[in-house]
């Protein structure tokens, strides 16, 4: 029962059509969510992750365009759904999205509309999917603010977004998109504009609420710490493509991407600078978007390039390991080395 | 809000009576007064003695200082009289009382139309940006504020005698023009102020076509919008709630100043398509230094402008929560 997947994605591609080209986002990216998991996506800025979940959502912005591949969601009832075949503003994608699928973004400033109170907008969920009355809605909209922990629910429903601080603009999001029960919450990075003790109380929040709703969490990120105080299993998304999946143990301690690999080693540590160690950075930045890259996407940027192989030909994701699967060649020859090794030196 | 009200009243009426000093004072700017101009405009024939010119002077009260002019005229202007129109010998409260409605008559409808119109073509030409509705509306737009409204008059005028038997300009058919008020009477007055209303609003929908679509097309791509979508609420549904409530309040904002560049700005306009309003009496006024009519008609322009702005700033508060007074 917990190994049939809640939500499986399968080879999805989203592309931008624009003037100047093709824009492939997310590229042919696969991921797979059970019921109750958390599952992180982690990767750099542009690297498609927040297409992916908006691609699950089905709120890719014009002129993006989910081109090929599946994302078959099993509804409560046991059924499965292929969200990906659903016309993007038809009534089942509707009915799905906000109300079994929800999703929280980046920026608590804009992401609430400036000009409707709090309650307004959460209760208009409540009032679309749950068919409440306006003073059903209500009183459920002060519910869902208590349950965020928000101080004074009864005062802040009737105040707009701009008297309310980041954090509480946060807690009403997170109300918003759990009030109507969702089995699968989508955070795209919901803690990155937030100051660090506020992120650790809202990312403690959504533990917690995930431990009563039993609901499962993808929860998109750069931030590796996140990663490993929040999720289970990880997904590292490069230029589209997932380039290495696993228990977050087995990607931290026992990496086997060369790009997983300089990820973690690019946060910085306590004492490097003392030890003589220097930062390490990624090295080299995101390729034009408009290229169309035969061999691994990777390679460019890659110390391990072979210079032969690893230009011509793009590796499958294939299994490593237990759980644990990865797009590299070389993946097993490559021996490398994880944090906590790294921490100890 | 009630302060801020009995605040903003008491800084109209400042602004109103400063106004009418400057407006008073500037028509007096260019050399000569009316007399002046009056002579020049029958001197043709008659001769005019220097003394007939000094009792004219004397009997309008021009050979006053300038402030005392000024003082007596406002003191009777805020008992409700507006003196005299030199000129054609009436009162200016007759002019305007005979003038008013009927610029308010189409003024009004004009502005309702102007909002009407632009506000759902900027909508759809946002929403559906470069699509071939919105480029249509876009050229049209671009021509409606390219041409100049009068001209665009004497074109519809045009056609419109020439192709449907409509009249050449003025408010009525010359069968009603002088007949009294009836049914009739204003079935005809309507047909020729559904042209007039056209001509006059068409470079305002044309602008305010334009800004709405702007003001859209910003707020369309605003997060806000994509967690409403999130939300499952159906497109239009929440694009009429989000993005069109925060981008119409600046449209809005701009209704104070509408109705009286309506009223002041259509002049050449209404006197292409001689149409009884405010609009050429001011310009003749100001043409012939009449003065006590023309510092009026500035005078009622000026109230109407500063109501109006206060109508918008309100109207501003009341859709952006965020505007605090």
């Amino acid at each position: 029962m917990a190994d049939t997947p809640l939500l499986k994605v399968e080879d999805l591609c989203t592309h931008y059509h624009l003037p100047q080209g093709t824009v492939r986002a997310v590229d042919g990216a696969s991921l797979s969510v059970k019921p109750g998991q958390t599952v992180g996506i982690v990767g750099e800025s542009g690297c498609g992750k927040s297409v992916m979940l908006r691609s699950i959502l089905r709120i890719v912005p014009r002129p993006g365009r989910i081109e090929s591949g599946r994302i078959l969601y099993a509804r409560a009832d046991g059924q499965v759904t292929d969200l990906a075949a659903l016309d993007q503003d038809g009534r089942a994608a509707r009915a799905i999205r906000g109300a079994e699928i929800s999703m929280i973004f980046q920026e608590p400033m804009t992401s609430l509309s400036p000009v409707h109170t709090i309650g307004d907008q959460i209760g208009e969920a409540l009032i679309l999917h749950r068919d409440l009355s306006r003073k059903a809605a209500r009183a459920e909209t002060v519910a869902a603010l208590d349950r965020v922990a928000m101080p004074r629910a009864e005062r802040i429903v009737d105040m707009y977004p701009h008297e309310i601080s980041g954090g509480m603009r946060q807690r009403a999001m997170i109300a918003m998109a759990l009030c109507c029960g969702p089995r699968l919450l989508m955070a795209d990075e919901p803690t990155t504009a937030l100051d660090v003790t506020t992120q650790a109380q809202i990312l403690a929040l959504m533990r917690r609420l995930q431990e009563e709703d039993g609901m499962a969490i993808v929860f998109v990120t750069h931030d590796l710490g996140v990663v490993a105080q929040m999720t289970e299993f990880v997904v590292i998304m490069y230029l589209g493509r997932v380039v290495e999946t696993g228990p977050v143990r087995d990607i931290y301690y026992r990496p086997k991407h060369p790009y997983t690999h300089a990820l973690l080693h690019s946060i910085p540590k306590l004492g490097q600078r003392r030890a003589g160690a220097r930062l390490q950075s990624v090295k080299g930045g995101l390729p034009d978007p408009y290229l169309t890259m035969t061999g691994c996407p990777f390679a460019p940027r890659c110390p391990h390039n072979d210079g032969d192989r690893c230009e011509r030909e793009a590796p499958a994701l294939r299994s490593v390991g237990a759980a644990q699967e990865v797009r590299c060649h070389y993946a097993e020859r490559l021996d490398l080395q994880g944090v906590r090794k790294a921490v100890t030196a | 809000m009630g302060s801020y009200i009995v605040r903003r009243v008491l800084q109209m009426i400042l602004v109103v009576f400063i106004i009418s000093m400057v407006a008073f004072f500037v028509i007096q700017l260019p050399p000569g007064d009316f007399v002046t101009s009056y002579v020049s405009s029958i001197a043709a024939g008659d001769r005019i003695t220097q003394d007939a010119i000094l009792a004219l002077r004397q009997q309008f009260g021009l050979d006053e200082p300038l402030l005392m002019q000024y003082f007596r005229w406002i003191t009777n202007v805020l008992q409700g009289n507006f003196g005299l129109s030199f000129q054609l010998q009436r009162t200016v409260g007759d002019l305007l009382a005979e003038r008013l409605p009927l610029t308010l008559a189409i003024t009004i409808p004009t502005t309702i139309f102007v909002y009407a119109v632009a506000i759902p073509i900027g909508i759809y030409s946002a929403v559906k940006q470069y699509s071939v509705g919105d480029y249509l509306f876009t050229f049209v737009g671009f021509i409606g504020l390219a041409i100049p409204n009068f001209l665009l008059g004497i074109v519809l005028i045009y056609l419109s005698t020439r192709y449907f038997g409509g009249n050449v300009g003025g408010l009525f058919s010359p069968e009603f023009e002088n007949a009294p008020w009836s049914v009739a009477r204003v079935l005809d007055m309507s047909r020729n102020m559904a042209l007039a209303i056209i001509i006059i609003g068409t470079s305002g929908t044309a602008a305010t076509m334009r800004v709405m679509r702007g003001m859209l097309l910003d707020e369309l791509s605003q997060a806000y919008v994509e967690t409403a979508r999130a939300k499952g609420l159906s497109e239009w549904r929440l694009i009429m709630k989000y993005p069109v409530r925060v981008a119409v309040s600046p449209v809005l904002s701009t209704v104070g100043f509408t109705l009286p560049a309506m009223i002041s700005g259509t002049e050449i306009t209404a006197t292409v398509l001689n149409l009884p309003t405010t609009g050429p009496l001011l310009l003749n006024a100001v043409k012939s230094q009449d003065m006590f009519l023309a510092a009026s008609i500035i005078l009622i322009l000026s109230v109407l402008t500063v109501i109006g702005t206060f109508i918008s700033d309100l109207l501003l508060v009341w859709a952006d929560p965020r505007i605090r007074l």
